[in-house]
């Protein structure tokens, strides 16, 4: 680990809780306005059984549920693999992972839609009585399983992050080495269980929105999540990379190692969405290219279209230099880049299973999906930044780091 | 090398070589030698060490380059011969599918692009290095069989301005080389 | 030669100690070369492998059991060349059988061999080093193997070149939408590109031989396959340029292959083979299986040419461990293959599930999911990572069982046809099994001639490795952390991230020079 990027001048330097505070700040005010607006939004929607609505509230909710997941996901990874890209952020993960009960608040609405009828075609009794499949399906798609099965996703995430959580806190303390390889042991058969339940969760919260389904999209969902989540938590590291104790801990080493992560999940990305489209669009059967075919209707194609060059190319090109992984600014901006088109293709996905397309019925729409993601987006950012400043900033236990800030400090002098 | 009438004369001697038992050592007698102003010197190690290169003065980032245009290369040319023969040449309706089916052309684009970018990264190196070259004068080097086993080796070439035989064996024998020999062309 | 002193040693009295290596160098993982070395123990212990007059007798034994083998591979490709691919047990509706199965089976085992080099390399996991150059030469032997079948089973192999693209008076062209053309030029360039990286990786050490090699004719070729190397430090750097370059290129090269591969059958619409998780899934199969077979050669030629040195039980559990993470994975594929089978509501995919789980192959299917899904899930106890025998045992099982997956995707899905009256069955004739465990001969046969003509252990970098460490002083302090950082309880999380504890670190001298 090569010294930091900022000599550490103890006595000058502003400490990183400030900001916090200021973000933290500026995020309630736009969760405020983004939830009554989406309020507003409910009250104002003609359609039928609220599609409109429920197409934003899931848009936005499902954008915090990639962070709050991504952070379960990378938890789990980094204390199974030990890697030192996590050392840096693994506080940000695992304050993320305190979103988890917030996350299911918001899923009451949802379980209310799916109990009343609404939203899920399986969920309406005269939709599912018109169609064999879903009939076919309600032994797994009904209310009371689906309802069932939530429980047993959150109670499981809620409790095993609690759990690495706690014990990696504890280490702060207690500078206990046994207490890292436990949570190496338990993190494994997490991690385990937890890819089988997001497979599943997706396949309850979006495949079974429509007919469709494909065997790739829980692996493809959990890649997503992990890359928004890499580029956001990088961005906030970069970005206060100056301040107490970032400033004495965000190495260039690290932001490599981390610029790789995000090079690697933006090649999987590519790679799973490329295997889907083309195993799909070969194939041509009617019961799986429906995906494809809502997603390319309109307008939509020419956001898919860009998605190619500014989700893949465009990351992939810049990542795959050096000189990005060494210039910590070009890097936050590539991150912060990653965040804006990850949106934009978590909405590319999702609003299309309810209908909507990018013509002019559906323009209002864009409003509503805007203040959604205010709403979920703000809500996210201010409690996982308030979540963050409660604890200390990064693992102060692991020896690396331990190193990593003796070097800095012999720099200094 | 000089002209002696009308006669390209090569100097006997290739320059002066000076053993070392220890990476380090070769490292910091690089460093002095270029402190003392040679410039055409090389190290021999049995392994590759960590800004040796730079230290003698070497720098050369044409491979990742070469590399990267071999890419492009081999992703435009596959691309336009899978599109020429499915669109003009050979257009033939398979199961209904578009002639320019571009995202069944990715596979082979793909694989095309590794294919140059590969062989660039291969070839380049060799040409760059001038192998295969089965004589160099270097391994008339006394004990050079050991620069490819445990001898770090500093030769300091009579190419360069300030060679001088025994100026320069003295010079490097204040290195703390275990042994310094001149090299015979 | 073997006369002159050592003289990596610190005991050598008339030079100073060297200084020791930077702080930096110490957050190396330390216990991947065990036991008391310096380069020229290191060199002569793997060296001693290929220059040792005289191989051990099991080494006779397994090129004469491999010899063997060829000699059948000889044969069935003969009487097939003769007679044509009626005599394989394949035939409408099941017209991809064992061919395919042992194709797809044998170029997965390679990917372990570029996933060792390439993508370890890019992580920078320095416990590849001793085992890459093996697992390499795996990858190379293995898509030797692979690339035989669909070669074969084209039905006239001697028009074999048609595949290729070039301009000809048959006025035809490939047809680039069919995925078994991508295979061509997947496998091509896959092939391609380990040979060079092979190559590359190998002539430093093969300049090592020729500098070592006593006979004459030793000495001549491998100097003529060295190509001159001299360890220049201009050299050097370019090499690495290029080596770097070519791991980047392999390991995405490395994942298009299986993916590839799988649009094989995913492109299509056959229950069972058309499925969106056939991509990652098949790639970590390959790995899975890659991983066994790397352990099913490895473990015994550890054991053989005593190199548990440099192949140390944290190579082999690291190597476990992978084993059971790629199996998992696929374990995830058959649950979602099951799952969403159902869930498809689709009645061809129902159907598909029903007669995998109660078709007259169900067997197979039980057997591969208990070599697959259940006797890998010992590899979760630490204990049974460390037991050689056993895990042995495991890795033939795996071997088995990923052979019986392909083998439950390919044939066994093709016996039911859209339509009842397409229905058929599958059997292998003598001439399947005989060129099935031909190539395994021609495998063997190939590894152990690697094993006794080239270093099966890279020895530049196994001495970069303890430079690394050490600063190169073998006999000195450095190793002597080693037994304690270590000492055998071998498991846990601190798995290639090793670091000093605290009492090691305070034991250690200030860092050299003030440069950090």
């Amino acid at each position: 680990m090569a010294e930091a990027y900022t000599t550490p001048d103890t006595g000058r330097q502003q400490s990183l809780l400030p900001d916090l505070t200021k973000i933290r700040g500026a995020a309630l005010p736009i969760a405020a306005i983004g939830l009554i607006g989406l309020v507003l939004g409910l009250l104002l929607d003609r359609s039928e059984g609220h599609r409109a609505f429920w197409a934003s509230y899931y848009f936005g909710y499902m954008v915090a549920m990639a962070l709050t997941l991504g952070c379960t996901t990378l938890l789990f990874l980094h204390h199974c693999v030990r890697g030192s890209w996590g050392l840096a952020i693994l506080r940000i993960l695992e304050a993320g992972t305190k979103m988890l009960p917030i996350m299911f608040v918001g899923m009451i609405p949802i379980l209310y839609g799916v109990w009343t009828g609404q939203i899920y075609p399986w969920a309406n009794e005269a939709e599912r009585n018109a169609n064999e499949v879903f009939r076919h399906k309600a032994l797994y798609l009904n209310p009371l399983w689906f309802t069932i099965r939530q429980v047993v996703y959150f109670v499981f995430w809620i409790w095993a992050t609690g759990e690495l959580r706690k014990s990696s806190l504890k280490q702060d303390q207690t500078r206990d080495e046994t207490l890292a390889q436990q949570r190496g042991s338990f993190a494994a058969p997490f991690g385990v269980v937890h890819v089988v339940l997001v497979t599943f969760a997706y396949t309850d919260w979006l495949m079974s929105l429509t007919e469709w389904f494909s065997t790739l999209y829980g692996v493809w969902n959990i890649t997503k999540n992990v890359l928004l989540t890499l580029a956001f938590s990088t961005y906030i590291v970069l970005k206060f990379r100056d301040r107490k104790p970032y400033s004495e801990i965000v190495t260039p080493a690290l932001a490599r190692d981390l610029g790789n992560m995000i090079l690697g999940f933006t090649m999987f990305w590519g790679y799973t969405s490329l295997s889907q489209f083309l195993i799909i669009w070969s194939a041509n059967l009617p019961e799986e290219v429906t995906f494809y075919g809502a997603r390319a209707d309109g307008a939509l194609v020419y956001v898919g279209a860009f998605l190619i060059f500014g989700h893949f190319f465009g990351p992939f090109l810049a990542l795959i230099t050096g000189r990005t992984k060494r210039t910590p600014d070009i890097l936050q901006k590539v991150c912060g880049w990653l965040i804006v088109v990850r949106i934009i293709d978590t909405w590319w996905d999702i609003v299309p299973f309810f209908g909507r397309r990018l013509t002019g019925p559906d323009l209002p729409g864009l409003a509503l999906d805007l203040a959604a993601l205010a709403g979920f987006g703000g809500v996210w950012v201010a409690v996982t930044m308030a979540n963050l400043k409660k604890e200390s900033l990064y693992p102060a236990h692991d020896p690396r780091l331990i190193e990593a800030k003796e070097l800095a400090a012999h720099g200094a002098h | 090398m000089h002209t002696e009438g009308n006669v390209l004369v090569q100097s006997p001697i290739y320059g002066v070589i000076a053993e070392f038992h220890d990476p380090d050592m070769l490292m910091s007698a690089a460093e002095r030698a270029r402190e003392a102003g040679y410039r055409r010197m090389d190290a021999y190690s049995p392994f590759p060490i960590h800004g040796l290169a730079e230290t003698i003065g070497f720098e050369d980032a044409r491979i990742p380059w070469l590399a990267f245009g071999g890419g492009i290369f081999g992703a435009v040319s596959g691309f336009m011969l899978l599109t020429w023969v499915s669109v003009i040449d050979y257009p033939w309706n398979v199961g209904g599918r578009p002639l320019l089916s571009w995202p069944q052309f990715i596979p082979i684009t793909f694989e095309c692009t590794i294919l140059f970018a590969a062989l660039t990264a291969f070839g380049s190196q060799f040409f760059l290095n001038g192998l295969p070259k089965p004589y160099d004068p270097i391994f008339n080097a006394r004990n050079f069989d050991r620069a490819s086993q445990d001898g770090f080796f500093l030769c300091i070439e009579a190419e360069d301005m300030k060679f001088d035989v025994e100026e320069t064996q003295a010079f490097l024998r204040t290195l703390g080389a275990d042994d310094v020999s001149p090299v015979e062309r | 030669m073997a006369t002159r002193p050592l003289t990596g040693g610190s005991g050598s009295g008339t030079t100073p100690p060297a200084a020791p290596p930077p702080l930096r160098n110490r957050l190396v993982p330390q216990n991947f070369i065990d036991g008391t070395h310096n380069y020229e123990t290191i060199t002569d212990i793997i060296g001693a492998v290929v220059l040792s007059p005289r191989p051990p007798m099991i080494w006779f034994i397994m090129v004469g059991l491999g010899f063997i083998g060829l000699n059948f591979m000889l044969l069935a490709i003969t009487w097939l060349l003769l007679q044509g691919i009626g005599i394989w047990g394949n035939n409408i509706p099941v017209a991809w059988s064992w061919d395919i199965v042992n194709f797809v089976w044998w170029i997965g085992i390679g990917h372990a061999g570029t996933l060792i080099s390439a993508i370890l390399l890019l992580m920078r996991q320095q416990w590849r080093n001793s085992i890459n150059r093996f697992a390499e030469a795996m990858t190379v032997f293995a898509v030797m193997c692979a690339g035989l079948y669909p070669l074969l089973h084209t039905g006239r192999p001697w028009v074999d070149y048609w595949l290729f693209p070039y301009p000809n008076i048959l006025a035809m062209w490939p047809q680039f939408r069919s995925p078994l053309c991508w295979d061509v030029f997947a496998v091509t360039t896959y092939f391609t590109v380990s040979v060079l990286f092979w190559f590359l990786g190998l002539i430093p050490d093969i300049a090592t031989l020729r500098d070592r090699s006593t006979s004459k004719f030793a000495k001549f070729a491998y100097g003529l396959a060295g190509l001159g190397w001299k360890g220049s430090a201009k050299h050097w750097f370019r090499y690495e340029q290029s080596y770097n370059i070519l791991a980047g290129l392999s390991a995405p090269l490395v994942l298009s292959v299986h993916t590839i591969v799988s649009f094989d059958f995913a492109v299509g619409i056959v229950p069972g083979w058309h499925t969106t998780i056939f991509p990652p899934y098949f790639v970590a199969g390959a790995v899975f299986a890659g991983f066994a077979m790397v352990l099913t050669f490895g473990l015994p030629l550890r054991a053989l040419y005593g190199l548990k040195d440099f192949i140390t039980d944290k190579h082999i559990d690291w190597m476990a461990k992978i084993t059971l993470a790629t199996g998992l994975i696929v374990f995830y594929g058959y649950i979602l293959e099951m799952f969403y089978g159902w869930y498809s509501g689709n009645v061809y995919e129902m159907g598909l599930v029903y007669h995998r789980l109660f078709g007259p192959y169900k067997w197979f299917y039980y057997a591969l999911l208990f070599c697959n899904g259940v006797w890998p899930q010992f590899l979760w106890s630490p204990a049974i990572r460390r037991n050689m025998p056993f895990l042995w045992v495991t890795s033939i099982v795996i071997g088995i069982g990923m052979w019986l997956e392909r083998f439950v995707i390919i044939p066994v899905s093709l016996t039911r046809d859209f339509l009842p009256s397409s229905w058929g069955s599958y059997s292998p004739t003598l001439w399947d099994w005989m060129l099935f465990l031909g190539t395994m001969g021609f495998f063997t046969f190939l590894l152990f001639l690697f094993v006794k003509f080239l270093p099966m252990i890279n020895i530049f970098e196994m001495r970069d490795l303890h430079y690394r460490y050490t600063g190169g002083h073998g006999n000195g302090n450095g190793h002597n952390g080693n037994g304690n950082g270590h000492n055998g309880n071998g498991d846990h999380a601190t798995d290639g991230e090793k670091v000093l504890t605290n009492q090691e670190r305070s034991a250690l001298p200030e860092t050299r020079g003030g440069s950090a």
